[in-house]
């Protein structure tokens, strides 16, 4: 269906034409955001190929800014009366706001990175037919047992060109393509259910291995099945690179956020430079992350939302807390430079700070290394909850894991849940691997924590 | 924003009579089923940070998503481009897709023949949202954040917003239907922190639903930033929660989010069909003690899961999940509703037109009994109180929960006592309904955007107090 062509258009054109209309209206800034997109999407729903679709998604969105004061429209009609209305609706918007003193500048023109593995032909030229392939060949490689009851696959590609212009003179595009393919897989063997998952994502098509995501995300709902209560205690805890992605995605990542940090919303606050976990512990949030293949992280551009170039930022190292994460706005509140992290989904959206990749570095070992040297102690496979921001406190259900017991698996946990402020965490890791797996934009190994609180079933 | 007006910019004829010659062409190729959405909508956002607008925005959104049904498979495409050669592509990509996927399937399927519908209708709305300019939302907003600040000096961060959204969409079909339905969101929320010697807590209270801004100026919207920084204020004091097993009070909202997330999503016929819930196979059977009865009511004009009719057309209806106990429905889809040999229950909702309709709940709630809370809390002697919600996590197919409280009470001889923060409970959907002492008789629905597959739809839960016995709590474990 795909031609393994972009698809290109005059959007540039397009962008500047709206620059100058909306620099007549007495505004002070004005800052263009367009992306086209086109997704192909198939499901398998228990073992047979539900729904497939095809979605084409392109629009400009632009924030106009008068004193600080900033308003947003988008259109997803490039007619110009259209794109007259949409800037009159920004300029609008900007002009009836309340004025931000806090508001500095946008960024200006700057050279960006060349950035290589952010193109897969392949992935251009793909069609529905093959795509459903790749669904099948992942649902097949789940059928392992006859205790499974059910296998949904979930099957995404696509690529997308961004455009960012605005009057300080930035004028930048930059492309990518990405594949996401995950099987979630139940199991049942009386009175017990239980279910797995796998998942790979890339931005290459060669990276994908269906057989693994099925197979693994099986053999994960079959070790779940028959879960015991465990005594309420404090364990060692290996945490498996899924759950490590979930706790730092928010304790790292929206934690560090400048905003959060700002508004004093974060556990984070006012320790910069200061020893905050184990010296093992190395952090950065990397925008231009390439893996060893030479493929670009699904976090990596040349530029963020705001057309800041893409960097590196060491976010931790040796166990210090080094940098926030900031935007535009909120760097200029603290007279520094952006890091490039603010984030955009799409035209519709406007910059929110986030991580680009983040990396986690390790030094040695591996999960089952790591179970090996355990005599009793807990593996948290994932957690499927968040700590709490504002104070660090973890406290939820570890919703896949498992007792060590004599450097082995013994047997899945039954409601277990788990306490720890994330502070604590950091100081008690004693071991972090080099069994990186990419979950999305994190980037982490295994991690062995010390001594972690873990309540059984009371 | 009347597709009579927007006809002539679209396709330079009659765009119904366009459309349905293209479900006619692609019928006779030998599909099956064919449906299309078509959104023309309007939205404002507004969000004030400490007094100052973080973002204003306002834009129009307008495009087309079209189903294409063939041998048990679904093709869906869609564009935002409503002109006539895009319009046949997509019909023709949805197709093409459909085939393939058909070719592929190894369940097939029919679907039931539908009555058509020909209808106009128009969400409740007394003051128009569209007609109210947007410095009056925008002074709504300020005032909010003013109010938050001005509450308390420990208050050290505001976040007021206010949303509205209007649209129009049309549905046809293969069918025959031919729906337009006018709909109208708002949405008011206030999100506040206070510090006190390094404790920081949050406090949260939202108002919304299908109505005009006729809510917005409502005594409930009005003091909505007070509300929330009381919230945050009083937690200030609280204490963190002995882990442990208790005889718990859920309050309204709690009791309502347990309904939506631990056994709505369960009684949701695709997650029946794909092996995903712990329900399936057991309609007709007892669940929960007679005392249990759970609706699902897309009917209540005015709530925030107000619908009348849904994605695919079909009118909206009152349905009894659980009736005295007893398991007695799921909710369904044009598909699943077949496949399983049940009747419609209108549940099938889409995002938008970039979206394709799935089973969805609507205003979820547990119906009242006779208790006050006066006879709760005595019946329940020493226990919790837990009131309020943060965000919960709920694996359908294991039937297992876990939810954050925004608060607790230590109940300590019939009586509310001691402040605790921090509360979470987890458990076995189908224990804590078989747990249940007491059901109050104040209801109470709380509003939240649900999502599933990627798709967030406007939905509310509810009920009232509910006494549950043996509900493991865990606080700061």
């Amino acid at each position: 269906m795909w031609d393994g062509q972009m698809m290109e258009n005059n959007y540039l054109e397009y962008g500047e034409k709206c620059l100058e209309f909306a620099q007549t209206e007495n505004i002070d800034l004005a800052e263009i955001y367009i992306t086209n997109g086109r997704i192909i999407n198939t499901q398998i729903e228990n073992n047979s190929i539900k729904t497939a679709k095809f979605l084409y998604d392109h629009g400009i969105g632009i924030r106009c800014i008068k004193n600080g004061s900033i308003g947003f429209s988008f259109s997803t009609d490039f007619e110009w009366k259209n794109l007259k209305n949409m800037v009159l609706t920004a300029v609008k918007l900007c002009k009836t706001g309340i004025p931000d003193p806090d508001f500095k500048e946008l960024p200006y023109a700057s050279s960006y990175p060349s950035i290589r593995g952010m193109v897969d032909k392949a992935l251009l030229a793909i069609d529905i037919n093959k795509a459903m392939d790749l669904c099948l060949r992942t649902a097949n490689s789940a059928q392992i047992d006859s205790r499974i009851t059910s296998i949904n696959v979930d099957f995404n590609c696509g690529d997308s060109q961004r455009y960012i212009l605005n009057t300080n003179g930035i004028k930048a595009d930059s492309k990518g393509t990405f594949i996401q393919i995950s099987a979630e897989i139940a199991a049942k063997e009386d009175p017990d259910a239980s279910s797995g998952f796998e998942f790979q994502a890339s931005r290459f098509l060669k990276e994908m291995d269906p057989e693994f995501i099925g197979n693994s995300a099986a053999e994960l709902a079959l070790r779940s099945l028959h879960t015991q209560n465990i005594e309420t205690g404090t364990y060692p805890v290996v945490f498996h690179p899924i759950a490590v992605s979930s706790l730092f995605s928010s304790a790292i990542g929206s934690a560090l956020n400048a905003e959060a940090i700002q508004y004093k919303q974060s556990y984070l606050t006012d320790r910069i430079n200061t020893k905050i976990a184990s010296d093992q512990l190395n952090i950065i949030d990397n925008g231009l992350f390439l893996n060893k293949t030479g493929i670009a992280g699904l976090g990596t551009a040349k530029f963020d939302g705001e057309g800041v170039p893409h960097q590196k930022t060491s976010l931790i190292s040796s166990g210090i807390l080094k940098n926030h994460l900031y935007d535009s706005y909120t760097a200029g509140k603290e007279n520094r430079e952006s890091t490039g992290n603010a984030m955009r989904f799409n035209y519709r959206s406007v910059p929110s700070i986030s991580v680009t990749n983040l990396q986690v570095l390790g030094d040695s070992g591996d999960l089952n290394s790591f179970i090996s040297e355990i005599d009793n102690g807990i593996l948290v496979y994932d957690t499927g909850d968040q700590p709490n921001i504002a104070t660090g406190d973890f406290s939820g259900l570890i919703s896949t894991g498992f007792k060590i017991e004599n450097g082995a698996i013994a047997y899945p946990l039954k409601n277990a849940m788990m306490g720890i402020n994330m502070l604590d965490f950091f100081k008690q890791i004693y071991q972090i691997g080099i069994d990186y797996k990419t979950i999305y934009n994190v980037i982490t190994p295994s991690i062995c924590v010390a001594d972690v609180k873990i309540a059984g079933s009371v | 924003m009347a597709y009579e007006k927007s006809n002539k910019i679209l396709c330079g004829e009659n765009v119904i009579d366009f459309l349905e010659k293209l479900i006619d062409q692609t019928l006779q190729k030998g599909a099956e089923f064919i449906d299309l959405r078509m959104n023309n909508s309007s939205f404002n956002n507004i969000t004030i940070v400490n007094g100052k607008t973080r973002d204003i925005i306002s834009a129009i959104d307008k495009g087309i998503g079209i189903r294409v049904f063939i041998n048990g498979a679904w093709g869906f495409s869609c564009t935002d481009k409503l002109d006539k050669d895009s319009l046949t592509e997509t019909i023709d990509s949805a197709y093409k897709i459909a085939n393939t996927a058909g070719d592929l399937a190894k369940i097939h399927f029919k679907l039931e023949d539908q009555s058509p519908y020909k209808k106009r209708v128009s969400f409740p709305q007394k003051i128009s949202l569209l007609d109210t300019p947007i410095e009056e939302k925008l002074k709504l907003a300020i005032d909010l954040d003013k109010q938050s600040k001005e509450f308390d000096a420990r208050i050290i961060n505001t976040n007021s917003s206010y949303a509205d959204f209007v649209g129009e969409s049309l549905l046809l079909n293969s069918f025959g239907t031919e729906l337009t339905m006018n709909v109208n969101f708002i949405r008011v929320a206030s999100v506040n922190y206070a510090f006190e010697a390094g404790v920081r807590q949050r406090g949260y209270e939202s108002i919304g639903g299908t109505a005009g801004f006729e809510l917005a100026e409502s005594e409930k919207a009005q003091n909505l930033g007070i509300r929330a920084s009381e919230k945050a204020i009083r937690l200030l004091a609280a204490t963190p929660v002995e882990a442990g097993k208790y005889t718990v009070i859920m309050d309204p909202i709690l009791t309502g989010t347990f309904i939506h997330e631990a056994f709505g999503h369960a009684c949701e016929a695709d997650a029946v069909l794909a092996g995903e819930s712990i329900l399936a196979d057991r309609i007709g059977e007892q669940v929960g003690l007679e005392s249990v009865t759970i609706i699902d009511d897309p009917t209540l004009s005015g709530e925030f899961g107000y619908y009348p009719y849904d994605a695919e057309g079909t009118p909206s209806q009152q349905t009894y999940l659980v009736e005295n106990g007893v398991l007695k429905n799921f909710l369904h889809s044009m598909e699943t509703s077949g496949r399983l040999n049940a009747a419609p229950t209108g549940n099938a909702r889409a995002q938008n037109y970039q979206s394709v309709p799935i089973v969805r709940m609507s205003n979820t709630y547990l119906q009242p009994e006779s208790w006050n809370l006066e006879e709760l809390l005595e019946e329940v002697k020493n226990g919790l109180l837990l009131e309020g919600w943060v965000y919960g996590y709920c694996e359908p197919s294991k039937g297992a929960f876990t939810f954050k409280c925004r608060q607790a009470s230590t109940i300590e001889n019939g009586e509310i006592k001691k402040l605790l923060r921090d509360v979470g409970l987890s458990g076995m959907t189908l224990e804590v309904l078989n747990n249940i002492i007491g059901i109050g008789q104040d209801v109470e629905f709380d509003i939240g955007t649900c999502g599933k597959q990627g798709q967030s739809v406007p939905v509310t839960g509810g009920g009232p107090h509910v006494a549950v016995k043996d509900v493991v709590v865990g606080g700061l474990i």
